[in-house]
């Protein structure tokens, strides 16, 4: 549980440390189309009953 | 609500996806993954999830994204000849950068849940439960 | 936006399929309970003596924190006989050890090994040979059912022995008799019989559980076949109750296990069935536990459950996890390792 708490503060983190630099330029129209492959670990997080 | 140690082994974790982009920094396609864990026991979980993909990317120079993802969707899980189709929401960060104009190279990190549900009056109402696992995963993107 | 349309479709319809097929327990619960499998098979758990736990595997005879066993199998020799039960004296650590010959003819042999402290003297053969021996230290063949130093079988006129079933220090025996009708039969480690040959009228169907409560009350748990249930009755030194006094709500423990194990504690009776433990309380309803000490042994296949000296302390042997520690006062279990 503390593990995901950190990793959604890191998350937060970067989200808001990127966002001043690079102020509102944009890259993308609508319409672009982007086709994404990804692989990597998986780890358990938590198993919480109620 | 009681957190158990999940007594789950680091696994793998593939997926395709493709977006569309509905405005400068939104985009709305679908994903299809597959989630491997192994149990201490050494059997194995499955996560399949097919989910609708909806993404925020805020920041966005020609090379380099960071993007913000919410999946929502239902998957197959699968346990020891148990088989249950469960609702999956996941939130992820993708930075990635592009070194061609087409192709990028990103590392998507986030948390995907599950959930089981049985009613009161099942005999496995004690077994409700949520489950959530962090992908690390590179992203091969491929834009146009 | 016929795409977006779909897709939204196809996920609406699949949540409101949701369901779990073939299974007793839930998916994540059950993979919350796994826990890692040693590559021993344990068979039972003997006992304590001298504090030390001694069990017996599918390669002999061990106690916790000793790698070699006690006694095992010959590897080498493939004509030598293996160890097909065992019962444990808690009170002088000496062992009674059931011999498989290799050739079926030969049948098995009892051996009687007396601890001094520090080493086991050489075995007593008991005479003839036997198909069982139970954890409480009685055995048996199709003649009659003995106790180690008695001359005489403690029961006559049987002709055979249909199953037995064990709770700490009494064993229960379904037999036929030499007219063929089934007898019920109680008897401790002492060899005093204490529920001597009740015949029943009232089909059962075949009881699958066991629990004393003390020297004549006692409690049979019976698996239903009509609609698969479990029911418990209260047997005493005379009958057996001819309706259950309570059902419970769990199902029948995994299929190739022989007997739902049990403990009592603070008056309540507790069942190992196929994902809970369930526990029978005063007022005869019936509580569900997957929790708290609970948590561990899920999905254990145990053996068998022995109290310990101290209140509130069991010790289960499990299949492929060795021997956990049950500690009802602070609701928890852990494995024993040493």
């Amino acid at each position: 549980m503390k593990k995901t708490i950190i990793m959604g503060l890191v998350m937060i983190l970067i989200l808001i440390a990127a966002m001043p630099i690079f102020a509102r330029s944009t890259y993308y129209f609508p319409g672009d189309s982007v086709f994404s492959i990804r692989a990597g670990v998986d780890f358990p997080a938590f198993i919480s009953f109620y | 609500m009681t957190f158990s140690d999940t007594h789950l082994k680091l696994g793998g974790f593939a997926s395709l996806s493709y977006q569309a982009y509905l405005s400068e920094y939104t985009a709305l396609g679908g994903e299809l993954a597959y989630v491997f864990n192994y149990s201490n026991s050494g059997l194995l979980l499955t996560t399949v999830p097919i989910t609708a993909k909806f993404t925020y990317v805020p920041v966005q120079t020609g090379k380099f994204d960071i993007a913000l993802s919410l999946n929502l969707g239902g998957a197959f899980i699968r346990y020891n000849e148990g088989k249950y189709f469960a609702p999956f929401a996941s939130l992820t960060l993708t930075p990635s950068f592009f070194f061609t104009e087409n192709w990028g190279l990103g590392v998507e990190t986030g948390l995907m849940v599950t959930s089981e549900f049985y009613g009161k009056n099942s005999n496995k109402n004690l077994a409700s439960a949520f489950c959530g696992l962090m992908p690390v995963t590179l992203t091969l993107s491929y834009r146009h | 936006m016929k795409r977006y349309i779909l897709i939204i479709i196809t996920i609406i319809a699949a949540l409101l399929v949701s369901c779990n097929i073939d299974a007793t327990d839930g998916i994540y619960s059950e993979a919350a309970a796994s826990t890692e499998s040693t590559s021993v098979t344990t068979r039972s758990y003997l006992g304590q003596y001298d504090s030390a736990y001694y069990y017996l595997t599918d390669d002999g005879i061990f106690k916790i924190g000793q790698e070699n066993a006690l006694f095992a199998d010959d590897p080498e020799n493939t004509d030598a006989p293996i160890i097909r039960a065992a019962s444990m004296n808690q009170t002088d650590g000496s062992l009674l050890i059931l011999w498989q010959n290799k050739k079926p003819e030969d049948g098995a042999v009892i051996k009687y090994y007396a601890f001094d402290g520090t080493k086991y003297a050489d075995p007593v053969v008991v005479e003839g040979t036997f198909t069982n021996l139970l954890a409480n230290g009685l055995y048996y063949n199709s003649t009659g059912i003995f106790k180690y130093g008695c001359a005489d079988s403690l029961v006559a006129d049987i002709k055979a022995v249909m199953y037995t079933l064990i709770s700490g220090d009494y064993a229960f025996f379904c037999i036929k008799d030499n007219s063929d009708n089934y007898k019920y039969y109680v008897i401790d480690a002492s060899g005093a019989v204490k529920v001597n040959g009740i015949g029943s009228d009232t089909v059962y169907n075949t009881f699958i559980g066991f629990q004393a409560i003390c020297d004549s009350d006692f409690v049979l748990l019976n698996y239903k076949n009509s609609n698969s249930k479990l029911e418990a009755y209260k047997m005493s030194a005379t009958e057996i109750a001819a309706d259950p006094y309570v059902t419970l709500k769990s199902s029948v423990p995994y299929a190739f296990s022989t007997q739902a194990m049990s403990f009592i504690y603070n008056d309540e009776i507790y069942f190992k069935c196929t994902s809970y433990f369930e526990k029978i309380k005063t007022d005869n309803e019936t509580e569900q536990i997957n929790t708290g000490f609970a948590a561990n042994l899920r999905t254990a296949e145990i053996t068998n459950i022995l109290p310990t000296a101290d209140d509130g302390i069991f010790v289960a042997g499990t299949k492929s996890s060795m021997l956990y520690r049950i500690d009802l006062i602070n609701n928890s279990s852990s494995r024993i390792t040493e």
